[in-house]
């Protein structure tokens, strides 16, 4: 998948009742399937993501998306989120409290008002199968477990047919245990189903598993943008620890800044 | 305790005005909840503060102010007559009016909390799966504000049975016309008429407890 951002963008947030401003430039290229952006809270890596999902509009730049342009300040381009076919799973998962699992799931596969056709259902519950969690069908969000919850938050996003998935920190919110475990589910169902994803996140081992290109982020720019697997590719396993000190380094400079 | 044909027919009447005034209070009340728990404009405090306003005025002021706006001389008054045949003053339609604008803010600050409630991160959902502004108003965000919006529509209910002092202003107490529950309570004991005050109250205590015991069950935390 071509990605291609170079966004700026400024945002007023409010931190103890002082007016900041956070200002953002943004700037990477990825051809790779899996990309990591990496980076402290607070550097842009959320700010990015949702840019790339239309949530928030840069001010200026563009995003292009395989042979698609999402956003174009310069040509006025800016398409509405429901038509970039992004999925996009929240840090919380923002499953539907008063939906059950199977009309969750296939949220975007129900042509509103009419209710859900039985092909729908049928391809739902096929997707529901996968993830193993076919028996859940009939509960409510509130009846899952977090392992469960990010299953049918991103087998929604797959029912949407997307052409990139976006994962806001995903495993933060899990034990170390169910961490690994959905971290080889994860990168299964990404082989199986070939949809490309960007994962933010500040775990290293996030890194290690899942970055093809790796995005480092620091106070609102890009500090480095790395080719891992080219990398290790060529130098073999003994380039990780070089490429988590380039991780570290930010971390550092963001100590350094507070 | 017996009631008469007369009784039947006020209760009929305060359920009549009290009903139709919940109805347009939820319909606009909600709707200007959402504009106003989705977007910021000029002079939105401003107008939140009047339109919270029948709250904490005086229910006779209220009145006035319906006087001065619908009356014979009043400021639309003489259109509505005119365009539409609809005469406010001293009739029921003018007491659906009074209740309607006493009842107005609890829908509104019930409703608006609950819209600004709903996690932005659900709404964005929707969107990313290809929803519609109108989709995910009607499959997320009203679905989710459900309960707040009809816990405050119970109050505006049990509001405008009671409502009393901006009816009486507008459309006056005219027995077998506009006069609801609540004023031919006053009557009763203005005329020393205790049996019948007691009835009467009875009467408005039984559907305004039967109200708050149904809101009280939907304000409630889910499990």
């Amino acid at each position: 998948m071509l990605l291609s951002v170079d966004i700026e963008l400024s945002l007023k947030t409010r931190q103890r009742r002082q007016a900041r401003e956070f200002s953002l430039h943004a700037r990477f290229e990825s051809a790779e399937d899996k990309v990591v952006i990496f980076g402290p809270s607070g550097s842009g890596k959320s700010v990015t993501l949702q840019a790339i999902a239309g949530l928030i509009k840069p001010k200026r730049g563009h995003i292009r998306l395989g042979g698609r342009t999402l956003f174009d300040s310069a040509a006025g381009i800016s398409l509405p989120t429901r038509s970039r076919r992004i999925g996009y799973v929240f840090q919380d998962y923002a499953l539907f409290p008063h939906l059950s699992v199977l009309e969750n799931a296939g949220y975007a596969l129900r042509a509103w008002p009419r209710p859900l056709s039985r092909e729908a259902k049928e391809r739902i519950l096929y997707m529901l199968d996968v993830f193993g969690i076919a028996e859940l069908a009939t509960s409510v969000p509130s009846e899952l477990s977090g392992g469960q919850q990010q299953r049918v938050a991103l087998a929604r996003a797959l029912l949407r047919d997307p052409e990139v998935v976006l994962l806001d920190e995903p495993f933060s919110a899990m034990d170390l245990l169910l961490r690994d475990k959905m971290r080889e589910e994860l990168a299964a169902i990404q082989a199986r189903f070939n949809v490309p994803f960007i994962l933010i996140t500040h775990d290293l081992e996030d890194v290690r598993a899942f970055a093809d290109t790796l995005v480092i982020f620091q106070h609102g720019a890009v500090a480095n943008a790395l080719p891992c697997r080219d990398i290790v590719q060529r130098e073999g396993v003994e380039a990780w620890p070089g490429i988590f000190a380039a991780c570290g380094g930010a971390f550092t400079a963001a100590a350094a800044r507070n | 305790m017996v009631l008469t044909a007369a009784d039947w027919q006020i209760l009929l009447l305060t359920l009549k005005v009290s009903l139709l005034a919940t109805l347009y209070a939820l319909l606009l009340g909600a709707a200007l909840a959402w504009v106003f728990a989705r977007f910021r404009f000029v002079g939105r405090d401003v107008l939140d503060a009047v339109l919270t306003l029948p709250m904490v005025l005086p229910p006779t002021v209220l009145g006035y102010y319906l006087l001065v706006l619908f009356g014979r001389r009043g400021a639309l008054g003489p259109w509505l007559e005119e365009n539409f045949g609809i005469q406010l003053v001293f009739t029921w339609q003018g007491a659906v009016i009074a209740a309607t604008v006493v009842a107005f803010p609890l829908v509104f600050k019930s409703a608006r909390a609950a819209f600004e409630d709903v996690a932005k991160s659900m709404e964005q959902t929707a969107r990313t799966l290809g929803s519609r502004e109108i989709g995910v108003f009607f499959r997320v965000s009203l679905p989710l504000a459900t309960r707040g919006i009809v816990a405050g529509t119970l109050l505006a209910f049990a509001r405008a049975m009671g409502e009393f002092g901006a009816t009486l202003m507008i459309a006056g107490n005219l027995p077998g016309r506009t006069q609801t529950l609540s004023m031919a309570v006053y009557d009763a004991v203005m005329a020393g008429d205790e049996a019948r005050a007691n009835t009467l109250v009875f009467l408005i205590s039984v559907v305004c407890v039967t109200i708050l015991a149904l809101s009280g069950y939907f304000l409630a935390p889910k499990r």
